[in-house]
């Protein structure tokens, strides 16, 4: 709660940030706004009523508030009104208290009475009577009237042309053109007039309804006439939110959702959302909550079965919601037209309207049956007779075969009386019926061999059917005669409406032939929906880029073009050139046999391919290949496009070879049993058992299925399947097992499965590459043992080795290696891996150290791992020592950098060079003598980032000599300064009465920081070598030696710090580009790496050993509030929760706790994603506010990896000094702590500040909170933003920078005075500008009584913020040690 | 009463085609359509329930606070009672089903998609 708040700036939670106004939707109509407002106003104004229908005393006070709505409204209302009170009994005495603002309404009344009786009669002549009656008071009021309904008429269907035929011909006048604002400006007077009017219109309502009460209930009454258009969402309505949960749970979490809110209802906290719903399909897996406050939602949804309202709840903006409840009419079906089914046996069957029951819902179709005739009941009994019909024999086979097959139905056949009466004749009587033949079987009723069933239609597809020419052929050859009676013109029905979009392909040549743009032709660009883009080629409009609906769309051809047939005609897939093109009927001339043919040029693609000679077919006549994962079908004939394939439950099917998942090799080897046992391989002749005891040659194996090809037959190309269990072998290959007899290794299927050269279980498959490629490996035995080589390719359990020494491979088993390192030559752990290389293929051990390392480590080449040895990797040993940049590790910690070691011995060298250099680079004289040329005193060379010299100099001694800084220094100006101010001190306690050269002894920082020898006192000595590059390069102007000795004895005070800093003070920061004064940006970048941290780089090791001194009696303080406290956050934040969860059902006797708290509803840090600078969008360090939710820069990890925030803490006790003071002042309202007061504060607290000290400023805010009733908390905190703070001035600003706080910190609840008033705003600075954390709400109370106890008001402060990846803020986990 | 209709049930419902109200087909019979049972009368008329009411709905609307709510007054249901509704209820009411509707005064809008003004 604390903290930023979207409220006014752009975030996301609030509603008012997405604020949209509905015009924005509306382009038509400039004025649609106001509209909007007016309609939204007097929607408003009936909520109350429409709240309590019940309670008319209510209703009536309701109705006396609302008195701004248009007088037209509230006649309107009325009529719904009255069906309201009808059931209401005593309403009429509730009535007498009714008030002011109906009186024009009672002055209808007389009129309206007269018309009583009639208007009982029809809706149309009720309306016009009431109108007509108002008409005659208010002349104005009644064209807006007009105006409305007819609109609302106009949208919703209903003819208007009586009214309109009523409507005054003056009214008519008025009417057009601009008709919508005369609407606006007429509303207005209306509000006028009705305000004059308002004194007992009331009363005269109520009189009004006590005559209408009896009029039937107007159901959706006014809302209904009004446009839809008009009800457009605005940011008054409440917000939704898209709540994540189960597909297809949706319906279910609605109808939860709804015992809740019953459950509460009548509780003391009831749900306070206002809708709830969910739309399933193209929005499935979500469910929408409407409620105004985001944490409402949750409280409506929390804990419901498949809900997931933690997991990413989506804002709805509020130009899409109406997308949400868009409804799109069903296509209405009528008898004749083709549908699909969508479910059961006929899933995906085309099926043709029968009959449709008049209310749209029921229909009857007639559907191509799937009977199996009972032989799916007992798939071991006989297959077949040899009596019936060919074609009756093959379906029969294949409907066993189906049957044995989950994944099949039996194939769409006519049905057959004569089958049903074999098996099932039971089950089979006949209607009589005198045109047709009609059985009914199994309870369906079946016509001419077609079942005809009835059918929801929502069981039905009727958008998108498609059917194909073959599926409405077997509808057409229905006659018994065999005449075609194809329904040419339903076909066309179901056809016309399915151009579907995907005819449109991107590169499409298109031509608008309907509407205005009719004529002009382009290339399409893009497809969306059913919304062509293209690009226009010719014509006024070239180049330009026109969207155009699919409807007037048509593609473009030219004679001569070459073009292939891409669906929706029987000569799918020929390939011609366009000999004529006459509207969208483009004839062409195959290239296959030169005939003519004319095609719909929707159905044409540009060819990409000649067509000339046929392309080479990845398949092959013959082939096995797969289909999908369960279906494996034989190529029983190959086209020049398709492929024509047997699967294997006897279907025959077209396929282009991209549907063909991929081929199977042929497998040699191959084998199954037969019926008898015996053993069935390739090539072997087969013939069945029983059925048409067809005859052939085995072709392939698979499974239990084989593919076998009988040269006599034509069908098929002469392949069939069966299964193996079905067959006998006739005779084997060779003549040889014929009839060997079972061999009873084969019969167990469980073996056979497992693979097809009859090995028993394949060994476990390990996954992925096999980590020992590339080892590089020694053999251990064998006649090649010794010998070194790198692993090429390995099987399970053997491995192809390339020899160093023989240049030759070898072919090893794998345990007979041994993997080495390939440098060292040592043996490297590789041991378990392989071991379990055929065995376990789980995790390899050795994923966890690559060989990569293992040369890193021995070999120190890389100074990272350095740390091992210490010293002689500079960045490392100051790793080791605690600290990120070893410079002031260096002064801290003494000798153990290559930096020190050198000063060691190098003050001759280095600072004896630099003495005159010294003074000259000030601080940085130090680095120059560091780096030991000069050259890196070029300010700005090698910087990027930092105009500033003060920054940019110490990157460059970095990068001088030693890598080693470079890579270890990050913060180069800042730590420059401080060392000579902290760990500086202390060195010099033992160097400082030194000599000169001894003050160069220590580290080169140690001479930067001195201000006292800063030539521009002008600058009071504070950064005044940091700022001023010039300096750099004027060693004149910068102290000289001499200067030297003055420093150690501010150092020696101790307090050096105050007088002088480091960095720029705010009137020099640099400029940044694009953005106003006082933005840190860049400065804090080092080795050109982007910065994260800002001024938390301000906390050094050489501060934190210097604040380590606060720490004298040990005892420390908790500076965080409990994490539920504010159990109704501000800002509309998501309130904390936390749940104890019993782990008794895993068995054990144990808790764990679960939280779920917004990071900025108790003691926290705002992080520098949390606020950027409103006006450019931009987060610390140039992130733009796109780019924050993906983005890892500027999270809040980067504090938990630097270690946290750790330093001297002061704290300015506001809330006793103004005590003190008699400041009276409450910590809800927005008073401001001014700077003369918190200097004064620090004054009293003798508290003299140094750089990347932790600001902490208490306010009173938590003590109030609490101490403050439930009411107060949710009066002040929870609804009203009113808080205080400190002052946002620019004066703070600087004052803030100047100082040189690493971060601020307080008990309020958004550190600066709240609301904010712009332009200013202290988070801007602190967040975006500077990179400077913000804490808020922290306990200060038990600090502030331990400040005083202790008379210090300064501590060793602790936070370890979450390592939270791209976390945008965190609790602040913060201690005082005192 | 409650509302709720617990998953079992849920195969059961059925949606007013003048309100678009979502309520099993047993409620229909025993206490009708709660907004428009003056006109539709289905109080124990199987027959009205059938004319009236639809199986096929899409898209279920809780609606919590209808005077509030902008979800109701987008899809006009500002006024009636709180409850369970549906987003798009196909079917065609009868003819004189809808003229009676309209003899009640109540403007009566499809509530199968065919009354959608933005296009």
């Amino acid at each position: 709660m604390s903290g930023f708040l979207n409220e006014d700036f752009g975030g996301s939670e609030s509603e008012d940030d997405d604020f949209n106004p509905a015009p924005a939707v509306e382009s038509d109509n400039e004025d649609a706004e106001d509209t909007n407002a007016t309609q939204r106003r007097a929607s408003k104004s009936e909520e109350p009523r429409r709240n309590a229908p019940e309670n008319d005393e209510d209703e009536d006070d309701a109705k006396a508030e609302a008195d701004d709505a248009p007088v037209e409204d509230k006649l309107s209302r009325r009529q719904s009104r009255g069906g309201d009170e009808e059931d209401n009994e005593d309403e009429a005495g509730a009535n007498d208290d009714a008030g002011a603002d109906e009186d024009d309404e009672e002055r209808d009344e007389e009129e309206e009475e007269d018309d009583e009786d009639e208007e009982e009669v029809t809706g149309h002549r009720r309306k016009r009577h009431k109108r007509d009656a108002r008409l005659q008071f208010i002349d104005v009021e009644a064209e807006v009237d007009d105006e409305d309904e007819e609109d609302a008429e106009d949208d919703e269907d209903v003819p208007g042309d009586q009214f309109i035929a009523d409507t005054h011909p003056d009214d008519l006048l008025d009417l057009p053109a601009g008709a919508e604002k005369d609407d606006q400006r007429h509303r207005e007077l209306d509000r006028q007039r009705e305000l004059l009017a308002s004194m007992d219109a009331e009363k005269q309502a109520a009189a009004f309804q006590e005559r209408y009460g009896q009029r039937k209930r107007a159901a959706a009454a006014d809302s209904a006439i009004v446009p839809q258009r008009l009800l457009l969402p605005s940011v008054e309505d409440p917000t939704i939110w898209g709540v994540r949960c189960k597909l297809g749970k949706e319906r279910e979490i609605v109808f939860a959702i709804m015992k809740r809110l019953e459950d509460r209802a009548n509780t003391r906290e009831p749900l306070a959302i206002s809708a709830a719903f969910e739309r399933g399909g193209s929005m499935a897996g979500y469910v929408y909550v409407e409620a105004r406050k985001q944490a409402d939602v949750m409280t409506a949804v929390d804990g419901l079965q498949f809900a997931y309202p933690r997991t990413n709840m989506i804002l709805v903006p509020i130009n899409e919601m109406p997308d949400l409840l868009r409804t799109k009419k069903s296509k209405s079906l009528e008898p004749g037209m083709y549908v699909r089914i969508k479910r059961g046996k006929y899933a995906g069957d085309l099926a043709q309207v029968e009959e449709v029951e008049t209310n749209g819902l029921d229909i009857t179709v007639k559907i191509v049956p799937r009977l199996d005739y009972g032989q799916s009941e007992d798939a071991n009994a006989p297959m077949i007779d040899n009596g019936v019909s060919g074609a009756l024999a093959k379906r029969k086979r294949q409907g066993a075969l189906g049957s044995n097959n989950f994944a099949s139905w039996p194939p769409q056949r006519l049905f057959s009386e004569i089958e049903a009466k074999k098996k099932h004749s039971k089950f089979l009587s006949a209607l009589s019926s005198l045109s047709s033949k009609q059985w009914t079987y199994l309870n369906d009723t079946y016509i001419d061999g077609f079942l005809i069933k009835d059918m929801k239609v929502n069981h039905l597809q009727t958008e998108d059917v498609n059917p194909t020419l073959e599926e409405v052929t077997k509808f057409a050859a229905g006659a018994e005669d065999g005449t075609e009676n194809l329904d040419l013109t339903a076909l066309a029905a179901t056809l016309k409406a399915s151009t579907a979009a995907a005819d449109f392909l991107p590169g499409d040549m298109v031509e608008i032939y309907d509407g205005e743009q009719s004529g002009v032709f382009g290339k399409a660009i893009s497809v969306h929906s059913d919304i062509v883009k293209l690009r226009v080629t010719e014509g006024e409009l070239k180049g330009q880029t026109v969207d155009a609906p699919v409807k007037g769309l048509r593609k473009l051809f030219k004679e001569g073009d070459h073009v292939k047939i891409i669906g929706g005609s029987k000569y799918f897939d020929e390939v011609g050139m366009v000999v004529k093109v006459r509207d969208d009927r483009v004839t062409l001339l195959t290239d296959s046999n030169q005939a003519e043919i004319t095609v719909f040029s929707k159905d044409l693609r540009e060819a990409t391919d000649s067509g000339g000679a046929m392309g080479v077919s990845k398949y092959d006549l013959f082939d096995l290949v797969q289909l999908d994962a369960s279906t494996v079908a034989c190529v029983i004939k190959v086209d020049r496009e398709s492929l024509r394939v047997l699967t294997q439950d006897g279907s025959v099917r077209m396929l282009l070879p991209s549907n063909i998942s991929n081929k199977l090799e042929h497998r040699r080897f191959a084998v199954a049993t037969d019926r008898d046992g015996s053993e069935i391989r390739i090539d072997d002749t087969i013939k069945e058992y029983g059925g048409e005891q067809k005859q052939g040659r085995v072709l392939h194996i698979h499974r239990n299925f084989l593919f076998a090809q009988n040269r006599q037959q034509t069908e098929n190309a002469g392949v069939f399947v069966v299964r193996t269990s079905n067959v006998t072998t006739v005779a084997a290959k060779g003549g040889t097992a014929a009839n060997a007899g079972p061999d009873l290794s084969k019969m167990n299927p469980a073996l056979q499965r497992n693979g097809a050269n009859g090995t028993a279980m394949a060994p476990p498959k390990s996954f992925g590459r096999d980590k020992m490629i590339g080892k590089t490996v020694t053999v251990k035995k064998g006649p090649h043992k010794g010998l070194l080589g790198i692993v090429k390719d390995t099987t399970d359990d053997s491995a192809r080795v390339e020899l160093h020494t023989k240049n030759k491979t070898i072919t090893v088993k794998k345990d007979t290696l041994a993997i080495k390192d390939p440098i060292t030559g040592a043996p490297a752990d590789f041991r378990g891996g392989m071991g379990r290389g055929g065995g376990m293929p789980g995790r390899t051990p050795y994923s966890g150290q690559t060989p990569a390392r293992v040369p890193g480590w021995q070999s120190a080449r890389t100074p990272n791992p350095a740390m091992a040895n210490g010293g002689r990797t500079p960045a490392w040993s100051a790793a080791a020592a605690g600290a990120r940049t070893p410079a002031w590790a260096a002064a801290a910690q003494g000798a153990r950098t290559p930096a020190w070691s050198r000063q060691a011995e190098g003050n001759r060298t280095a600072y004896g060079g630099g003495a005159t250099s010294y003074g000259g680079a000030t601080s940085y004289g130090g680095a120059t003598a560091y780096g030991g040329g000069q050259s890196t005193w070029n300010p700005n060379a090698r910087t990027p980032y930092n105009p500033a010299a003060g920054y940019s100099a110490p990157t460059d001694f970095g990068g001088g000599r030693t890598p080693a800084y470079a890579a270890g220094n990050r913060t180069p100006a800042y730590q420059g300064n401080k060392t000579p101010a902290y760990s500086g001190s202390t060195a010099w306690g033992g160097g400082g009465p030194e000599t000169h050269s001894g003050y160069d002894a220590p580290t080169p920082g140690f001479g930067a920081p001195t201000p006292g020898d800063h030539p521009t006192p002008g600058v009071g000595g504070r950064g005044a070598y940091g700022v001023y590059p010039g300096q750099y390069q004027t060693p004149a102007a910068a102290p000289t030696p001499g200067g030297f000795p003055e420093t150690p004895a501010p150092f020696a005070a101790e307090t050096p710090a105050a007088d002088f800093d480091d960095g720029p003070s705010f009137k020099d920061l640099p400029a940044v580009k694009g953005m106003p004064h006082g933005c840190a940006w860049g400065l804090f970048d080092a080795d050109g790496k982007r910065d994260n941290l800002g001024t938390l780089n301000l906390l050094t090791p050489e501060v934190v050993m210097s604040a380590r001194k606060e720490i004298q009696t040990g005892e420390s303080v908790s500076l965080n509030w409990e994490i539920t406290k504010c159990h109704k956050p501000g800002f509309q934040r998501l309130a904390p929760s936390h749940e104890i969860v019993d782990l008794a059902h895993l068995g054990f006797a144990a808790h764990d706790d679960v939280l779920h708290i917004n990071t900025q509803s108790g003691s926290q840090w705002d992080g520098y994603k949390h606020v950027a600078h409103q006006e450019t969008k931009m987060y610390y360090n140039g992130l733009h506010h796109d780019h924050v939710k993906n983005s890892m820069d500027n999270g809040i990890h980067h504090w938990n990896d630097r270690g946290g925030i750790i330093g001297r803490g002061v704290l300015l006790d506001y809330a006793s000094y103004a005590e003190k003071h008699n400041i009276d002042y409450s910590v809800v309202t927005r008073h401001e702590i001014p700077l003369s007061d918190l200097k004064k504060i620090a004054e009293e607290e003798n508290i003299t500040f140094r750089p990347g000290d932790i600001l902490l400023v208490r306010s009173g805010f938590t003590k109030w909170y609490d101490a403050a009733s439930p009411e107060d908390r949710e009066a002040k905190v929870t609804n009203d933003h009113h808080f205080a703070g400190v002052q946002p001035s620019q004066e703070v600003v600087e004052w803030l920078w100047n100082n040189h706080f690493a971060a601020v910190a307080g008990d309020a609840v958004s550190w600066e005075a709240w609301p904010p008033q712009p332009p200013l705003l202290i988070h801007e600075f602190q967040l975006a500008f500077w990179g400077s954390p913000i804490g808020e709400m922290w306990d200060l109370e038990k600090l502030s009584e331990m400040c005083k106890e202790k008379k210090r008001w300064s501590f060793f402060l602790t936070s370890a913020p979450f390592n939270t990846p791209g976390g945008v803020a965190s609790l602040a986990n913060a201690l005082a040690v005192f | 009463m409650t509302n709720y209709v617990p998953p079992s049930q849920q195969r059961s419902l059925r949606a007013c085609m003048v309100c678009s109200i979502v309520q099993l087909q047993s409620r229909f019979h025993s206490l009708g359509c709660p907004n428009c049972e003056e006109f539709l009368e289905l109080v124990g008329s199987q027959d009205n329930i059938q004319e009236c009411t639809s199986q096929v709905f899409e898209g279920l609307i809780t609606l919590a606070d209808p005077g509030q709510s902008w979800v109701a007054k987008w899809q006009r249901l500002e006024g009636y009672v709180p409850g369970v509704y549906a987003v798009k209820v196909v079917g065609i009411l009868p003819e004189e089903v809808i003229n009676a509707i309209e003899a009640a005064g109540v403007k009566y809008i499809p509530r199968d998609g065919s009354a959608a003004t933005e296009e």
